[in-house]
């Protein structure tokens, strides 16, 4: 018999899951079950939890095999490139109230189009100008969408 | 009666701007099924915000011509470089380009081209011959049978979609429970908002599926490295197949149209499922199955016809029961909530228009893709080369705007941000994501049937067994869990 080929990060993903199903059914619980001639709302998320809890344990316990799917992380630098991408991401969040929406429009492509190595900083400025064109013109003028603006509000 | 509402759809349809709403959907979809990554489920997510600025008709004749235009798409990539555009067009790289190797990758497109209008047609009749005749049936239904349709849903979108029924089950569960949070509208009791105020609003279906579709997607093809396609050229002459391939094309073509429709009315992917069958149909039947591998054109007419057969055909179930069997309708029902437009038994009733101009703007935009795809195609192949390096950081900004401006709400771009994250760990461990955003949106309907049949049989649920629809459904759903597990067993022990 095969031993456990799993990684640890699959395994802990998969105790989390099961983590997250007996919250579930604790917030289930401590919401109210009601009885079954007069549901309550908990019933039903306590439910949603049953499955988790039961389905997480059952792939913990017996599912053995390496399901890594090798194409995601295995290049060269890629957990780098993700969490750049996920801060990059959250700064448009973050950065919202001080700089407004076009400024950040052209951030969020420049710093994409250089963690996608485009040659040089005149193709990717010319990217991200356009794209923050682009934007302005479709939200801005033509969905007439109210976006927070600082500099021209 | 129907041909009447199906002139009125035509008339409404041919205003200016729902013609427009079928040539950006069609050619978007079509660019997007040439691109590969992007795939409908997340340009239909992108496009939502913006068709709430338009009415209801609007919405949903764009984003069929997007679902429908990704599957001619798709082919094009397949046949002319190896690479599926998207996922229901992975079986078509197997014979598409060792006829392109041969010299044939322009008769194959144009076979393609044609076999995919004759299936698109051949579903539309079926549509519109059927959704009424169901939607009318499906208003004798009450709670029971429609948890009984839950039921069935879970345990087939479980089975079919990813590598591993558990996980699949895990992520329908998790979809399910996301979309009990807030506060409940049976009862208005605040459920696992943890005190966050926009929480209690609940958790929205636009935020989750860019994220999980979009974002992720954004974040691994910046990882990966490019490798530029190599193109081979095609010219207008190429395109003409010669008698003999016309002649082996009629069956699997008709074979692809019927079964594609009937494949559509089952819960899961149905356009990727179609595929598959019908080539393994196609090898079967086939009187040079030896040529399967090496070019054969039923191997390639057969599953794309199904394909977009399967994709207009499994619109039905959204239409007549206001559910959606897989990730591109779960979008969809988004966009008709949206537009507080509920489909289900009673939009023949309350929304007829809706209906008839959807289905008039499949039959003109079934039409507008073959007269874009013969001719373009070409300029379409020429678009699988646009590197990801100048397409991503564009797509980016369309999700973070996309998403902040449907609610205008930041809460909304966090919930996307944290859904990629979560989205790239599901890719990682092989979670499949299309159950989970199923779950979300059938949440609130599978809560209500669960908690109305248990109120009418004064808290028992046997009493479920005694309605001959629902027990068809639970003993369909039985049989595909014994069927399963048998064929699990089996393979184990040889």
């Amino acid at each position: 018999m095969k031993g456990d080929m799993r990684s640890k990060g699959e395994k802990l993903f998969n105790a989390l899951l099961f983590v997250l199903g007996t919250v579930i059914i604790y917030g289930s619980f401590q919401i109210g079950f009601g009885r079954f001639t007069k549901p309550g709302p908990g019933l039903f998320s306590f439910f949603c939890g049953l499955i988790l809890c039961i389905q997480s344990l059952f792939s913990y316990v017996l599912k053995k095999e390496r399901t890594e799917n090798a194409d995601v992380l295995k290049y060269p630098g890629a957990v780098k490139k993700c969490l750049f991408s996920i801060i990059t991401l959250t700064l448009w969040i973050v950065l919202m109230p001080l700089l407004g929406w076009l400024p950040l429009t052209f951030f969020v492509t420049l710093s994409f189009a250089k963690m996608m190595q485009l040659e040089g900083w005149i193709k990717p400025l010319m990217l991200a100008a356009a794209n923050t064109l682009f934007s302005y013109f479709l939200f801005g003028y033509l969905l007439q969408i109210d976006l927070p603006n600082v500099f021209w509000g | 009666m129907e041909i009447e509402a199906l002139f009125d759809g035509f008339v409404i349809f041919l205003s200016f701007k729902y013609v427009l709403a079928c040539a950006i959907g069609a050619v978007l979809g079509t660019v997007i099924g040439v691109l590969p990554g992007l795939g409908p489920t997340t340009t239909m997510s992108l496009m939502l915000p913006f068709t709430l600025s338009q009415d209801a008709t609007f919405g949903i004749i764009m984003l069929t011509g997007i679902l429908v235009g990704s599957q001619y798409g798709g082919s094009t990539t397949s046949i002319l470089v190896n690479i599926p555009g998207e996922a229901a067009s992975v079986v078509t790289c197997l014979d598409g380009y060792q006829m392109t190797k041969k010299g044939r990758g322009g008769a194959a497109l144009a076979l393609v081209a044609g076999g995919s209008f004759i299936a698109g047609t051949v579903a539309i009749l079926g549509t519109q011959i059927f959704a009424p005749l169901l939607g009318a049936a499906a208003l004798k239904l009450g709670p029971p049978e429609f948890l009984a349709l839950m039921i069935l849903c879970f345990i087939l979108l479980s089975n079919l979609s990813g590598d591993s029924p558990a996980k699949g089950s895990i992520m329908f569960a998790l979809g399910m429970w996301l979309s009990v949070i807030g506060v409940g509208p049976l009862d208005g009791v605040e459920r696992f908002s943890f005190g966050v105020s926009e929480l209690m609003m609940g958790v929205e279906f636009l935020p989750v599926a860019v994220g999980l579709f979009g974002i992720s997607e954004i974040i691994v093809t910046s990882v990966a490295p490019y490798v530029p396609p190599v193109l081979e050229k095609i010219r207008l002459r190429d395109l003409y197949p010669n008698g003999e391939e016309i002649k082996r094309s009629v069956g699997p073509i008709a074979r692809g149209s019927l079964l594609g429709f009937f494949v559509g009315l089952i819960p899961g992917p149905a356009a990727v499922i179609s595929t598959f069958i019908s080539y393994a149909l196609e090898k079967r039947v086939a009187k040079r199955p030896q040529e399967f591998g090496h070019g054969a054109v039923e191997g390639v007419v057969g599953p794309e016809s199904a394909n977009n057969s399967a994709c207009v055909g499994s619109m039905i179930p959204l239409l007549t029961l206001g559910i959606p069997f897989n990730a591109p309708s779960a979008v969809l029902l988004a966009g008709l909530l949206m537009h507080n437009i509920e489909p289900g038994p009673l939009l023949f009733q309350n929304a007829p228009q809706v209906f008839w101009a959807y289905i008039a703007a499949l039959y003109i935009g079934n039409v507008v893709l073959l007269v874009l795809n013969l001719p373009l195609v070409g300029l379409f192949a020429r678009v699988a080369t646009v590197r990801p390096t100048f397409l991503m950081p564009i797509v980016s900004t369309i999700c973070l705007l996309g998403v902040y401006c449907s609610r205008n709400s930041m809460f909304d771009v966090w919930v996307m941000i944290i859904a990629g994250i979560l989205g790239i760990f599901f890719r990682i461990w092989k979670y499949p994501v299309a159950p989970l955003v199923i779950g979300l949106i059938l949440g609130p309907m599978a809560e209500n049937s669960f908690r109305k049949s248990l109120l009418m049989f004064h808290g028992t649920l046997w009493p479920i067994f005694d309605r001959p629809i629902a027990l068809a459904m639970i003993l369909a759903a039985g049989f595909f869990v014994i069927a399963k597990v048998t064929y699990t067993l089996i393979k184990k022990h040889g």
